[in-house]
């Protein structure tokens, strides 16, 4: 209770091995395996490393009091957490009481838990501050947690990362801890929930629960609808030759776009796609009526994979499974076979009825107009977000770009979630503007009319009448808040 | 005088309305929709939601990978 609360180490001139032996040195439940994930992840940015002793980690003690404790071998119930920064900071007493002008600077924390091998508990590591920003070509998913250092107050965005503890804790358990405490810490309607409780709902109709074992869809169906989200289920063919081919990866990409985690499962292995990185050199494949799709862009996801650093990227590289080996840990998209996505109640509208609605309603106006323009090829990208994001979008839309049917969106009366599908000529998408958009009801059924409204240019449909606006301008901003845009 | 942004940006539903022209695009596009999803099977999808369900609601994930 008396030793030193905080160890500052500072990078200096130190090079990288030299670094993290002393952090090592001081915080000796680090692992090899610990460090090599810190350092990928760090070293271009970290400058200070501050160790707090004895932290009681929730999560860990969580573990401990279920398991650990129970064990004939004594082990400690308590953490390391390590903070990282981008600045040197020399003295402790300048953390504490001027954390003002070391916010900007901070990059994250980092639990270290007393178990062998897999030592790295919760993490939380903003991605903008370590060269994996909106600007740098990455989309993805970050919430903001509350850190405090001995009473000075910090904040960091990030997506929540621990590895499993290979006991108690395996990658299943894992993934599914990281997508909970998102929404929970995103959400105040979500629960907290820690990594016991995921193990005490796991079903033990196949035996017991722990150690060492891992989950099954039904677990996770009825562990994330007790948690208040509800998964659909999208299953892929084992012998896919190219899954960017498959509606059903559209339908993955339309969820990971409308910013829900989605639990991947790539054979025995399980990561949460929380996000991509685009190519605009890739092929797009227009269909015969000249629609392509935003997933055709994209070339990684960006995955919270516990065996590998947070923000690591899961390559768009087509590979054939069967000559996979069983150790190989190089994972690609085509590798994935399952995906669960973890949906809101009110949306009952599934992407691929939302996709065939939005597509059926662009043709149909594509051959009332007699639309010729821009070679008649258009990305189509298709996303669920709520009607207060959207409109907030669209108001500062209005005043930014001078246009009345943004603002006039702001006024309509709008579910609480809807599905959009934007439309844009690869030009326009690289600039991040659109030429139509239709909107959906998401709790529309399929033979509801779940169309709200349909803009292309300065046109605009909304339940039965339409209308030019001459002065709104012919493209306007594509929706970008989902995946961390402005 | 230059407009002021409320000038520039604002339309009301009355203004939208007037001078707006009738028309079944969503109506025509639906009935298009439901006609269509009749004459396939209007269950075939649920149906293989289901299939693909059942084959792996009790397949367990995430042990390979230590």
């Amino acid at each position: 209770m008396l030793d030193n609360k905080l160890i500052i180490i500072n990078k200096n001139e130190l090079s990288s091995n030299e670094f993290w032996q002393t952090v090592t040195k001081y915080s000796p439940n680090l692992s090899d395996w610990g460090v090599a994930r810190l350092s990928e992840t760090l070293d271009k940015e970290i400058k200070t490393l501050v160790i707090e002793k004895k932290y009681i980690c929730k999560d860990f003690r969580n573990l401990y009091s279920n398991y650990y404790s129970k064990k004939f071998k004594e082990s400690s119930f308590y953490c390391d957490r390590l903070h990282f920064f981008s600045c040197d900071i020399k003295k402790e007493f300048e953390l504490k009481i001027n954390p003002e002008n070391y916010r900007n600077n901070y990059l994250g924390f980092s639990v270290i838990r007393p178990v062998p091998g897999r030592c790295i508990g919760r993490t939380v590591i903003d991605p903008y501050k370590i060269g994996k920003s909106f600007s740098n070509g990455y989309y993805c998913l970050r919430t903001e947690f509350r850190v405090n250092i001995c009473g000075a107050n910090y904040l960091v965005s990030g997506f929540p990362y621990a590895s499993q503890d290979t006991e108690v804790t395996v990658c299943a358990q894992t993934a599914l801890w990281g997508v909970c405490r998102y929404f929970s810490e995103r959400y105040s309607s979500y629960k907290e929930i820690y990594p016991f409780d995921l193990v005490l709902l796991t079903g033990n109709s196949n035996g017991r629960t722990f150690p060492y074992r891992g989950m099954s869809y039904s677990d996770y169906s009825k562990i994330l609808s007790e948690f208040g989200v509800f998964p659909q289920i999208i299953k892929f063919d084992k012998n896919k030759k190219n899954i960017a081919l498959e509606d059903k990866f559209k339908d993955v990409c339309a969820y990971v776009e409308s910013g829900f985690p989605i639990l991947a499962s790539l054979g025995g292995h399980v990561v949460t796609l929380i996000g991509h990185t685009l190519n605009y050199e890739r092929k797009i494949q227009y269909d015969s009526d000249g629609f392509g799709h935003s997933s055709d862009l994209i070339d990684n996801f960006i995955v919270i994979d516990d065996n590998k650093q947070p923000y690591s990227l899961l390559p768009m590289k087509k590979c054939n499974l069967l000559s996979m080996k069983k150790n190989d840990s190089n994972l690609f998209i085509d590798s994935i076979q399952t995906a669960v996505c973890p949906l809101p109640e009110k949306v009952f509208l599934t992407a691929k009825k939302a996709r065939l609605i939005a597509c059926e309603s662009l043709l149909k106006l594509k051959k009332d107009l007699t639309i010729k323009e821009d070679g008649e090829k258009w990305i189509t990208r298709l996303y669920l977000t709520t009607c207060s994001a959207f409109k907030t979008f669209k108001l500062k839309a209005a005043v930014e770009n001078k246009d009345k049917l943004s603002y006039f969106v702001s006024n309509l009366d709008l579910p609480h979630f809807v599905w959009v599908m934007e439309v844009s000529t690869i030009d326009n998408y690289k600039n991040n503007t659109c030429v139509a958009e239709i909107i959906l009801d998401a709790t529309s059924g399929i033979k509801d009319k779940g169309q709200l409204y349909l803009r292309f240019g300065k046109q605009f449909w909304v339940n039965d009448i339409g209308k030019k606006i001459d002065t709104a301008p012919k493209t306007f901003d594509l929706f970008t808040h989902n995946l961390g845009g402005p | 005088m230059p407009r002021t942004l409320e000038e520039e940006i604002s339309l009301t539903v009355v203004e939208f309305k007037n001078g707006a022209i009738k028309n079944t695009l969503f109506e025509d596009v639906n009935n298009k929709i439901i006609s269509d999803s009749e004459a396939k099977d209007i269950d075939e999808d649920y149906l293989q939601y289901e299939r693909d369900w059942n084959s792996i609601a009790n397949t367990t994930v995430g042990t390979e990978e230590r």
